[in-house]
């Protein structure tokens, strides 16, 4: 009797290690438990928060590329800001991407001018959007199911 | 047999077996499952299956299974072009508006000819009301394509507008350049080369949105649309390239004035 007893024990006993495997299994996978980062990577460094400069207390991320300090003669943009636009699917505006904001800095060379910056990098866009647009044209089906 | 060792060792078992599966469970979902070749194999042939059934035995039931077959994918094609209709960064609001308009149109007629389709009872009504589904709609020959080059026009019409707008400060910065006594002659020279692609680019697709949001299924049926359709294209891929040589000139320029 006292042997009947201890077998079943003996399977109960098993669940709790197969509960630990099964652990073990889901781990990995997404929505399993965390795991640490085995890259080499080290622990994560903590989140800096960047400071915005108050008004009059030095350049903003914008003005810092633009070389303001080191020449003054050039003259400013008189080109039209661009309104920004309020995103995709909103209002149905197309996106105007980031204004050009307050460009009454002095610039520097060309080659660092805030307004020709963003102007390149809204039509970079634009001419990516032309580029995305004509290759999902030529890759999509074309079938009608043989229906005339 | 021992009445009471019976519960404990079915629950053993059970509770094993159970174990099992989830082990099992969870390394197939790891791996992605098994079933993806297949899958993407049918896919690659929509509604093969339904047609060849229909084609060896046209019957009531095998023509309905291969429209409603039709229908579905037709409609899953229409809520992946609105989505992408959405999500275009350079549409105007207007053709944004046409364009998801045409599509809930179409959703609507396809949903009522597929009520339709479900309510004929003979073979001669079926083989009216199939050829619907592509002749009254055309969603792969020509709404599909529709949205993609209204899309292009619009994206083109974008980068032409900021192309246009970094001429206008190059200008600027050429006079002021000119002013200080620089020699400036390249830098103008690619600037006058840099205005006359962005208007080749603006001439290949002015007004070409409205001209494809005015195309009908009809005008497919009738020949019409396709060529339009085909000058459209080529109109978008010249209009491409003047842009990225619009974009050269503007480097060109930057690099005379340094």
């Amino acid at each position: 009797m006292p042997k009947h007893r201890r077998r079943p024990a003996r399977a109960i006993v098993l669940l709790p290690l197969l509960l630990l495997l099964l652990g073990a299994c889901s781990a990995g996978r997404p929505g399993g438990a965390d795991v640490p980062n085995l890259a080499g990577a080290g622990p994560e460094a903590p989140l800096t928060v960047p400071t915005w400069p108050a008004a009059g207390q030095g350049p903003s991320d914008l003005e810092a590329t633009s070389g303001a300090a080191t020449d003054p003669a050039v003259p400013p943009s008189t080109v039209p800001d661009q309104p920004l636009g309020s995103g995709p699917g909103a209002t149905g505006q197309p996106d105007a991407g980031p204004t050009i904001a307050g460009d009454t800095s002095p610039g520097g060379s060309a080659a660092s001018d805030p307004t020709l910056l963003s102007l390149s990098a809204q039509a970079e866009r634009a001419i990516q959007e032309l580029d995305a647009a004509l290759s999902d044209d030529a890759a999509a089906a074309t079938d009608e199911g043989g229906l005339p | 047999m021992n009445p009471s060792r019976l519960p404990k060792r079915t629950l053993a078992v059970v509770a094993g077996a159970l174990l099992s599966l989830m082990l099992a469970g969870s390394v197939l979902a790891a791996s992605g499952g098994s079933a993806a070749p297949d899958a993407a194999a049918a896919a690659a042939r929509p509604c093969a299956t339904q047609r060849e059934a229909a084609r060896k035995e046209p019957s009531v039931a095998n023509l309905k299974t291969l429209g409603d077959c039709e229908i579905q994918r037709r409609l899953v094609t229409l809520a992946r072009l609105q989505g992408g209709v959405i999500a275009a960064p350079f549409l105007t609001s207007l053709d944004r508006q046409a364009l998801l308009d045409r599509i809930r149109a179409t959703r609507t007629g396809l949903t009522g000819l597929k009520s339709e389709i479900d309510a004929d009872t003979t073979v001669a009504e079926l083989k009216v009301d199939l050829p619907r589904i592509a002749t009254e709609y055309r969603v792969y020959l020509l709404l599909a394509p529709q949205v993609n080059l209204v899309r292009g026009a619009d994206a083109t019409t974008a980068a032409a507008g900021r192309l246009g707008q970094e001429a206008q400060r190059l200008q600027q910065l050429i006079d002021f350049a000119k002013s200080q006594g620089k020699d400036v002659t390249a830098a103008q020279a690619a600037l006058d080369a840099m205005d006359h692609d962005l208007a080749n680019a603006r001439a290949q697709v002015t007004g070409l949105s409205a001209k494809l949001l005015a195309l009908m299924p009809a005008d497919w049926n009738d020949g019409s649309a396709k060529p339009l359709l085909d000058a459209a294209r080529a109109a978008e891929r010249s209009a491409h390239a003047e842009l990225v040589s619009a974009r050269k000139d503007a480097r060109a320029v930057i690099a005379a004035l340094k």
